[in-house]
This record gives C-alpha cells, structure tokens and sequence, in this order.
C-alpha cells in the first residue's frame, strides 16, 4: 500500500559531527543469557525491548505484524545469545543485527517494503540533537552516524536507502537514477567507511577520519 | 575475482535478503577461508540503522509478557548443565 518509488528528493538527512554524545553499555547481559542466568532475560527486555520494539514497528505494515516480528526476533535473540562477542561490538548493535536479518527475512517471505511513511520521519532526523536524546544506548551508533556524515550527500542517501528503509539496490537505482552497478559499490564503500570508523572508534581513534 | 563476489554477496545480506543460491554461494565462499571478517557489513548496518532509529515507545506490556512467556518456554527446553560458567 505505501508508494514504492520514491523520489531521490525526500531523502533529506542532516549529519553533523558535532555535539554527539555517547551513552556505552557496560554489562554484557548477553553473556549472562548465554550462560543460563534467566534473571538477564527480563534486563534484556527492560533494556533492549523499546529498540526492538522501534525496529520492527518500522518495517512493519500493522501493529500485528510488528508483535510477531518483536517476538520472533527475541527468541533468535535468545538462541544467538551466545554467539555474541564484546569485543565485535555492543550489545545493540548485535541485536539490531538479529533484528534486521529476521525482519529482511519476513519482507521477502511476504513480498513487502516497509513502511515507507515511518521512515521519511525517521530520515528527517537532525543528527545536530544528541545522540542520547534520541534514546541511543550505542556508542557504535553515534560512531556510524559520524561515519555517513563523511560521506558526499549521494552516497548518504543510498546507503540510508538500503540499509534504513530496506529499498533493494535495484529500487535505489530506480529511485536515483542511477546506474546498479554504482548503487552496488557506493553501498559497499559507505558500508566500509562506517565500519572502517567503529573499528577506529573501538581502537580509541574516532575524532579523526578525514574525507574517503 | 571470488574476493570481490564474496564482498558482494556480505553487502547484499547486510542490506537485502539472499536468495537461497546466493545463500548457499556465500556460504562455501566462506567456507574456503577468506580472512573477510564476514560480520562487518552487517554490523556496519545495524550501528547506521541504530543510528537513524527513533526509540521513542517502549515495548507494549501485553507483548512484553508474550516474550516473557516465550523466553520461559524457550529456557525450560534447554538442557540445564549448568556445569561451569
């Protein structure tokens, strides 16, 4: 039901390097699931359930659908548990990994694009308000926020076109104008650089990065 | 020449669903021990999408207690060696 096309124009995203704060994890409540402590679960819930919840509202089409994919992507949660390594990341951005396979998987099982009315409010974000007012819990996340600030504004909007709104590469090229082919490596560069800039990030180098 | 497929194949998972021939491609490319790290797409993808996410609702009780539930039912089928942690 929401339009699929979507012009290049109301991709409209304001990154800025400056004033963004970090709010870092401490305990690894993961670790603890994975070791059998049950208490976790209900600290995971408290601490996590507001971003999964967030998630999969937004690549939902009802209220229903989201339920099932908040449920869904915590029992994988539960499972992957033990798979998580602190030194890789944060606890959020590994569940925002568990969040996003299983809500891709669901739109292709279903043939559906999320909601795309959701996501020009969450794409007009003004990444000039701290992070932490925007209920972040990762500094992983004001790190890749940084990182797509770096990047020129074309390659930005593709890579929020992907990765934020779940568009394929062919729906970006569409979308843009723009060849597949330099749909497929801009994603795969901003993907690098972001990454490139966590790992610096984690390394205790973030201020820098210069230009890419 | 597989190096640059691979890569393709990590950014298409990270951003987009694989299809089942491209699932199981990726999987013997990986296979042949790349020195890839084969999570860093996807993390890179989640850290901007958390980036972009407004939290602003917090889970719905009536669904919290649904995944308190499921969690119960999940942790009572796991075999409990809680030998050494």
């Amino acid at each position: 039901m929401p339009a699929r096309t979507r012009s290049a124009s109301t991709i409209s995203v304001r990154f800025s390097r400056k004033r963004i704060q970090t709010t870092t994890v401490s305990e690894s409540i993961l670790e603890r699931i994975a070791a059998g402590d049950q208490s976790a679960v209900a600290e995971c819930i408290d601490r996590y359930g507001g971003l999964v919840w967030s998630a999969a509202r937004r690549w939902s089409n009802n209220a229903a659908d989201a339920e099932d994919a908040t449920q869904e992507i915590f029992l994988e949660l539960w499972k992957s548990a033990g798979r998580y390594k602190p030194s890789a990341g944060t606890e959020a951005v590994f569940i925002t990994t568990i969040a996003r396979r299983r809500m891709i998987d669901r739109l292709r099982a279903s043939e559906r694009r999320p909601r795309t009315e959701e996501f020009d409010e969450t794409l007009m974000l003004d990444f000039t308000e701290p992070v932490a007012d925007q209920g972040m819990v990762s500094a992983e996340a004001a790190i890749a926020a940084r990182a797509v600030a770096q990047l020129e504004e074309g390659q930005q909007q593709i890579l929020l076109m992907g990765v934020v709104q779940g568009m394929t590469h062919s729906e970006i090229a569409t979308a843009t104008g723009k060849p597949l082919g330099t749909v497929k490596t801009h994603m795969r560069r901003g993907l690098s650089r972001v990454r490139q800039l966590m790992e610096q990030g984690a390394a205790g180098g973030t201020d820098g990065g210069g230009g890419g | 020449m597989s190096s640059g497929r691979l890569q393709d194949l990590l950014v298409r998972r990270a951003t987009q669903a694989l299809t089942e021939d491209e699932r199981e491609e990726l999987e013997s490319l990986l296979e042949k021990g790349t020195n890839v790290d084969e999570t860093a797409f996807e993390f890179a993808a989640a850290a901007l999408h958390l980036s972009a996410l407004r939290i602003d609702e917090p889970l719905p009780a009536s669904l919290r207690t649904a995944v308190e539930r499921d969690a119960a039912v999940y942790f009572s089928a796991q075999p409990s060696d809680n030998g050494d942690a």
